[in-house]
C-alpha cells in the first residue's frame, strides 16, 4: 500500500497532524508502536491554560480535534484569570484520560483515509534532499510521498529515577533509538532536553478530608466553538502543600539526585521545575503547593501535580508521606524524569517541513516544545501543509500577528529554543488581538478554504458573527439619555450616572457596566451567552485594537520586507561573521523575521535595510517551499 | 555604498592652528599611512595598536612634518575599523600635503559625517548616538555642545535604557500574574504597581519638558532689543557681543534696520536682535524700521525693553511701554545707571532692573532672564532633548504610560499593552527596532546611496 502522508507517533501532535492529512483527501498512515496507547496524556491530566488556551481555540476554528476532544472527556472546567481581561482570559479543563484516549480513537477511526499501522519506525528513507517513506524494524519498508515525524519524548529517550537509568520513551514503552541515528545520518542537528513527571498515587491512600477542595465553575465553560453542552458530571480537584519537613526529606538526598549530581544532561523547563529544583531555588518558601488531580474514573491513579522529582523511589515515598493527607499514600509509579532528543527548531520552515529534506515535517517535541496544545498545533499546521504541499496548493504560514500558532512557529523557526518550549500570552506582542474568543473570526474562514473545517460549523460560525454583529450595531445606535428617570433607574442598579446624552456601547465602555444589566440594555433572550460576551468584548476593548492594529500595520511596513532565500549575506558589506552565520542557518523570510534572531544587532539590521533598499534585494522573493 | 574602502580626512577645523588631525578608517589605514611614516626607534612595521609614536612624515626624502601618530586596531577604534589619526603641525598646507600623501596610498577622501556613518553602520553607537554626533558637530553653542555630547555618549540612551529596565519589571509582574494564575506568586498589588507607573511618567515628564531648554539649544535664543530712539540700544548690542556690530552715534535714529549679532549666554547659544526706535512721528524709512521693530519683538522668545534711566518719561516711554503689553515674555531695564536717575517708572507691578551700558554694570539680570525663558534645566547637568523625533517619541511614551495608569483597573492585560508599546517606543528611540520612520531617519542623516 503506498500512502501519501505518513505520522510518525499517535501522540497530541500525530493524531491532528493525520487527521488533517486525511481530511484534506491524502491517503494517510499513522504509525505507533502500540494503538492501543492513542493520544495519551502522559503528563498531567489536563488541557488549557494561559496560551495554552488561545491555541486549542485556533485549533478548534481551523477544524481541529483537541477541543471537542476535551470536551467529550472533561471532567472538570475553569475559567483561568476570570477577574482580569479577556484577552488573557483562558480555560482549562480536566479530562478523563482513558476517555480522552478513546473519544481521539473513534474520531480518528471514523475518518476517511486514515489507516493506523502499528509497528515501530527504525529509520527514514530520503534521497536526493527528497522523502520517499520509512523503514520498520521488522525490516518492511513503507513509501510515502510526504512524512510527518512527531515522536515526543522516544527520541532516544533515557528515563530517571535516581541514579538508576533505564531507556525508554514514557514509563513502561521502549524508546526509539534507530530513529535518533537515522535522522543525524541524514545530516539533522539533534540535542538533548530533559522533562519529568511526578509520582502516581493510589486515589483510594489518600486523606481527602485533609484537603482543601477545588471545584470547576459553575456552568462549566466548553472548549470548542461548537460544543453546546458539556455531559459529564463535574468531578472535583483537590489542594494540599508541602511542609519544611518535606523540603528536609528531600535535601538530604540531593547526591542521590540525578539532576544536581550530573547524570541529566538536558535542560529542563523553568517554568516547570521538579520539587527538588524548587526546594533549591526558592529556600525561603516553606510550602509549595500540590494539585491533586483525578486521572480517570477507570483508573485508580491521581495526578499530583507540582512535585514532578527524579529522586529516588524511596525518598519519593518518604516526601510525599510528609504532606498532609498523603500521609498513608501509596506511589503506584515512581515519578522520573526523560531526557530525549529534539532537532533545533531553526531546521525548519515555518511551514514546519524541514529545510534539509523536501516533503519531511517536524511536529511536536522533536521541534523543543513542551505541552499537548503546543504539540496539537503544530501537528495540525505540518498535516495541512503536508496534504496541500502533496496537492500542489500554497502552503499556509501563520503569522505572529494573526495566532499564536503563529508566536509559537515563528519563535521555534527564528530563535530556536534551549528549554522545552511553552506557550504564554506574554509571548504574543498582540495579546489583544489574538483572543480565545475570537479565534473563530480569525481561523474558520481559513479553515474552511484549506478544506479542513466542515461546511455545517462554518455556518454556524456565520451565524454566530451576524448576530453579535446585530447586537453590537444595535447598542452603537440606541441611546441612553440622563432623563430624572433613566438616572434614577441607574442610581437604583447601583451604575454610574452619565452626565451627558450618549450611546449604550459608550456607557458599556466603562469599567463597572456589563451587558447582564438588562434593565439599560434590555433583553438579549435573542442572543446567546457567548454572543452577548462576544459582543460586550468588541465594544469594550475597541479603542486598544483600533490602536494595536495601527502598531501593527506601521511595523509591517518593514516587518514584510522579503529577503529572497537566495540572499547572499557574505556579499552585504558590514555584517560580521557571526550574523552572516545566524542569518544563512536561519535563512530568514521576511525582514521583521531577520530581525527578531537573536544575535543579529541592529547595526546588522540597518545594513539588511540598506541592502534591500539600495538595489540589494533585487533578489526575487521565493517563499518557502518552492 | 561601500564600508570596506578606506577613508581618510582632515578631523580639525580648517584654519591655522597649533595642531591639525588627519584620520583615516578602513582595512587599509595602516598601510596607507605607514608606508610614508617613520616613527622614532623602530620600523614602522612593528607599530603596536593604542600607541602613540612619534617621528616624521615623509614624501620621498623629503621631511613633510613632525607628527604623532596613533594606530587602532579593529573593533578598538571609532568606526569599529582598523583607524589611523596623524597630528601634524596646524598649517594647512602640511595637512592637505599629508592628506594627498595617503590619498595616494589608496585612501579616499570621506565624505562629510562618514566616520559617524560607518561608526553606526558598525554598531558602534545606536542611532541617537549618531544624532548626538551630527548634533555635536553642527553645535552651536557651549551647551549645545553639552547636550549633543551627552546625546552622543548615550547620556539620553541611558536614561531612557532605565526607563526601559524599570517597565520591564513593572511587566514581569503584570504578564507573571497573568501567565500564572495558579501559582501562589507574590506579584505586585495594583497600588505598587501605579506608584512605579508614576515614577516612570515623572521621569519621562521631565524629558519632554526639557526638549524646550533644548530647543534654545540647538536652534538658539532670539532676544530683541527695543526701545524708544538713542536709549543706547545699538550700544546694549556692541556691549553683548563684545564687538562694534551697530553704528551708535549721539543722533536718535541711527539704527533704522534690525542688526543681528550671536552670543552665547548661559551656556545657550543667542541671537540678539538690535532694532529701529519706537518713535512718535516717524518718517516713511523709519515707519517700516518700526514695523520690523514689533515684528521682531513679537516673534522673540525675550525681549529686553529698554529705557532711558537719565530723561524723564515722556510720550515715547508711553509708546513703547504699550507695545509691552502684547509680548509674553519680556525684561525691563532702565540705562544709565551711572547718570542721576530722572525716570519715574509707571507701573509698580512690572519688576524693572537698572544697568549701565557704558559700565558694564548690571548685566546679570540678562543672564537670570535667559535662564528663566529657558526653563529649569541646565545644560551640562541634565540630558536634554534637542530633536523633534525624540520629543515626539518620549511624548508617546508619556502618553502611553498615562492611559496605563489609568487603565489598569479595567485589566492588568490593557495596561500591559500599553507598557509594551511605551517599550516599542523607546526601541525606536535607540534603533533597536525598524518602523518606515527610522528608516527614513538613517537615509535623511547619512546620504545613503550617493
Amino acid at each position: 500500500m503506498k500512502y501519501d502522508v505518513i505520522v510518525i507517533g499517535g501522540g497530541h501532535a500525530g493524531c491532528e497532524a493525520a487527521h488533517a492529512s486525511a481530511k484534506l483527501g491524502c491517503a494517510t498512515a499513522m504509525i505507533l508502536p502500540d494503538i492501543k496507547s492513542i493520544a495519551r496524556m502522559s503528563c498531567n491530566p489536563a488541557i488549557g491554560g494561559p496560551g495554552k488556551s488561545q491555541i486549542v481555540s485556533e485549533i478548534d476554528a481551523l477544524g481541529g480535534l483537541m477541543a471537542s476532544v476535551t470536551d467529550r472527556s472533561g471532567i472538570q472546567f475553569r475559567t483561568l484569570n476570570a477577574s482580569k481581561g479577556a484577552a488573557v482570559r483562558a480555560n482549562r479543563a480536566q479530562a478523563d484520560t482513558a476517555v480522552y484516549e478513546n473519544v481521539m480513537m473513534e474520531t480518528l477511526q471514523a475518518v476517511e483515509n486514515l489507516s493506523m499501522v502499528e509497528g515501530s519506525v527504525s529509520g527514514i528513507i530520503a534521497e536526493g534532499g527528497k522523502v520517499l517513506g520509512v523503514r520498520l524494524k521488522s525490516g518492511e519498508e513503507l513509501p510515502c510521498k510526504a512524512l510527518i515525524v512527531c515522536t515526543g519524548t522516544f527520541l532516544n529517550g533515557l528515563l530517571h529515577t535516581g541514579m538508576e537509568s533505564r531507556p525508554g520513551g514514557r514509563n513502561g514503552e521502549p524508546p526509539s533509538k534507530d530513529l535518533s541515528e537515522s535522522l543525524k545520518k541524514i545530516g539533522f542537528e539533534l540535542s538533548r532536553m530533559k522533562t519529568g513527571t511526578p509520582p502516581r498515587l493510589h486515589r483510594d491512600t489518600i486523606n481527602y478530608s485533609k484537603l482543601a477542595i477545588q471545584p470547576g465553575d459553575i456552568p462549566p465553560r466548553p472548549f470548542s466553538f461548537f460544543t453546546e453542552k458539556l455531559e459529564r458530571p463535574a468531578v472535583p480537584c483537590h489542594l494540599t502543600w508541602t511542609n519544611e519537613k518535606t523540603h528536609e526529606v528531600i535535601r538530604r538526598s540531593f547526591d542521590r539526585s540525578p539532576l544536581f549530581t550530573g547524570v541529566i544532561e538536558g535542560i529542563g523547563p523553568r517554568y516547570c521545575p521538579s520539587i527538588e529544583d524548587k526546594v533549591v531555588r526558592f529556600p525561603e518558601r516553606n510550602s509549595h503547593h500540590i494539585f491533586i488531580e483525578p486521572v480517570s474514573q477507570s483508573s485508580s491513579l491521581v495526578y499530583p501535580n507540582g512535585i514532578s522529582t527524579s529522586l529516588p523511589a524511596d525518598v519519593q515515598l518518604d516526601f510525599v508521606r510528609t504532606v498532609s493527607g498523603l500521609e498513608d499514600a501509596q506511589i503506584v509509579i515512581p515519578g522520573y524524569a526523560v531526557e530525549y532528543d529534539f532537532a533545533p527548531p531553526t531546521q525548519i520552515f515555518p511551514t514546519l517541513e524541514t529545510k534539509l529534506v523536501s516533503n519531511l515535517y517536524f511536529a511536536g517535541q522533536i521541534n523543543g516544545t513542551s505541552g499537548y496544545e503546543e504539540a496539537a498545533g503544530q501537528g495540525i499546521l505540518a498535516g495541512i501543509n503536508a496534504a496541500l504541499k502533496l496537492q500542489g496548493r500554497e502552503p499556509v504560514i501563520f503569522r505572529r500577528q494573526e495566532s499564536y500558532i503563529g508566536v509559537m512557529v515563528d519563535d521555534l523557526t527564528t530563535l530556536g529554543t534551549d528549554e522545552p518550549y511553552r506557550m504564554f500570552t506574554s509571548r504574543a506582542e498582540h495579546r489583544l488581538l489574538l483572543r480565545q474568543d475570537n479565534a473563530d473570526t480569525r481561523f474558520c474562514g481559513i479553515g474552511r478554504e484549506i478544506g479542513l473545517l466542515p461546511e455545517e460549523k462554518y455556518l454556524f460560525f456565520l451565524d454566530k458573527q451576524r448576530k453579535i454583529k446585530k447586537l453590537v450595531s444595535r447598542l452603537k445606535a440606541e441611546q441612553l439619555t440622563p432623563s430624572k428617570e433613566n438616572l434614577q433607574k441607574l442610581k437604583n442598579a447601583g451604575l454610574p450616572e452619565p452626565a451627558d446624552i450618549l450611546s449604550l456601547a459608550q456607557y458599556l465602555k466603562r469599567p463597572d457596566v456589563s451587558l447582564k444589566d438588562e434593565s439599560v440594555f434590555g433583553d438579549m433572550s435573542e442572543f446567546t451567552q457567548d454572543e452577548i460576551e462576544r459582543s460586550e468584548i468588541e465594544i469594550k476593548y475597541e479603542g486598544y485594537i483600533t490602536r494595536q492594529k495601527q502598531w501593527i500595520k506601521e511595523l509591517e511596513g518593514v516587518d514584510k520586507m522579503p529577503l529572497g532565500r537566495e540572499t547572499d549575506y557574505k556579499n552585504i558589506s558590514g555584517l560580521s561573521r557571526e550574523v552572516v552565520q545566524k542569518l544563512e542557518s536561519v535563512r530568514p523570510v521576511t525582514f521583521g523575521q531577520a530581525s527578531r534572531i537573536s544575535g543579529v544587532t541592529p547595526a546588522a539590521l540597518s545594513m539588511l535595510l540598506i541592502h534591500l533598499k539600495t538595489g540589494g534585494g533585487k533578489t526575487k522573493h521565493v517563499p518557502p517551499n518552492e | 555604498m561601500n564600508l570596506n574602502d578606506t577613508i581618510a580626512a582632515i578631523a580639525t577645523p580648517v584654519g591655522e592652528g597649533g595642531i591639525g588631525v588627519i584620520r583615516v578608517s578602513g582595512p587599509d589605514a595602516l598601510k596607507a599611512t605607514a608606508k610614508n611614516f617613520r616613527p622614532l626607534g623602530k620600523p614602522a612595521k612593528e607599530m603596536e595598536s593604542h600607541r602613540l609614536y612619534f617621528g616624521t612624515l615623509l614624501s620621498e626624502t623629503e621631511i613633510i612634518d613632525e607628527v604623532c601618530l596613533v594606530y587602532m586596531k579593529a573593533p578598538r577604534s571609532y568606526t569599529r575599523q582598523d583607524c589611523v589619526e596623524i597630528s601634524c603641525h596646524g598649517s594647512p598646507a602640511v595637512l592637505r600635503r599629508a592628506l594627498k600623501l595617503i590619498m595616494d596610498n589608496g585612501a579616499r577622501m570621506a565624505e562629510p559625517g562618514e566616520f559617524t556613518k560607518r561608526a553606526f553602520l558598525n554598531g558602534r553607537i545606536n542611532l541617537s548616538q549618531a544624532e548626538g554626533v551630527i548634533d555635536l558637530i553642527k553645535a552651536r553653542s557651549e551647551g549645545a555642545a553639552t547636550a549633543a555630547l551627552q546625546l552622543m555618549e548615550g547620556g539620553l540612551s541611558a536614561r531612557i535604557e532605565a526607563a526601559k529596565q524599570k517597565l520591564l519589571q513593572i511587566l514581569s509582574h503584570l504578564e507573571a500574574s497573568i501567565d500564572f494564575p495558579d501559582e501562589e506568586l507574590e506579584t505586585a498589588t495594583d497600588e505598587q504597581i501605579l506608584k512605579l507607573l508614576d515614577e516612570s511618567i515623572h521621569k519621562v515628564d521631565s524629558l519632554v519638558r526639557s526638549y524646550e531648554s533644548g530647543r534654545f539649544l540647538k536652534t538658539g535664543m532670539k532676544i530683541a532689543i527695543i526701545g524708544k530712539p538713542n536709549v543706547g540700544k545699538s550700544s546694549l548690542l556692541n556691549a553683548l557681543l563684545e564687538e562694534e556690530r551697530a553704528i551708535v552715534t549721539k543722533h536718535p535714529g541711527t539704527t533704522r534696520d534690525l542688526i543681528h549679532g550671536e552670543s552665547e549666554i548661559a551656556g545657550f547659544p543667542v541671537e540678539f536682535i538690535d532694532t529701529a526706535g519706537l518713535n512718535k512721528s516717524p518718517d516713511e524709512v523709519e515707519s517700516i524700521g518700526i514695523e520690523r521693530t514689533l515684528k521682531a519683538a513679537r516673534e522673540a522668545d525675550l525681549v529686553i525693553a529698554l529705557f532711558d534711566g537719565s530723561r524723564p518719561w515722556d510720550e515715547e516711554d508711553d509708546k513703547v511701554f504699550e507695545t509691552l503689553k502684547e509680548l509674553k515674555n519680556l525684561i525691563a531695564l532702565i540705562n544709565k545707571s551711572d547718570a542721576e536717575r530722572k525716570l519715574l517708572w509707571p507701573d509698580a507691578s512690572m519688576k524693572i532692573s537698572a544697568i549701565s551700558v557704558n559700565n558694564r554694570t548690571g548685566f546679570e539680570s540678562i543672564e537670570e532672564a535667559v535662564k528663566m525663558t529657558a526653563g529649569s534645566i541646565r545644560p551640562g547637568v541634565e540630558p536634554l532633548v534637542t530633536r523633534a523625533r525624540h520629543l515626539s517619541i518620549f511624548k508617546r511614551i508619556s502618553d502611553d504610560l498615562k492611559r496605563a495608569r489609568n487603565e489598569l483597573a479595567i485589566g492588568r492585560e490593557i495596561a500591559a499593552a500599553e507598557i509594551w508599546d511605551a517599550v516599542e517606543e523607546i526601541k525606536r528611540f535607540t534603533g533597536e527596532s525598524y518602523t518606515e520612520e527610522v528608516l527614513s531617519k538613517i537615509f535623511d542623516e547619512f546620504c545613503i546611496g550617493k
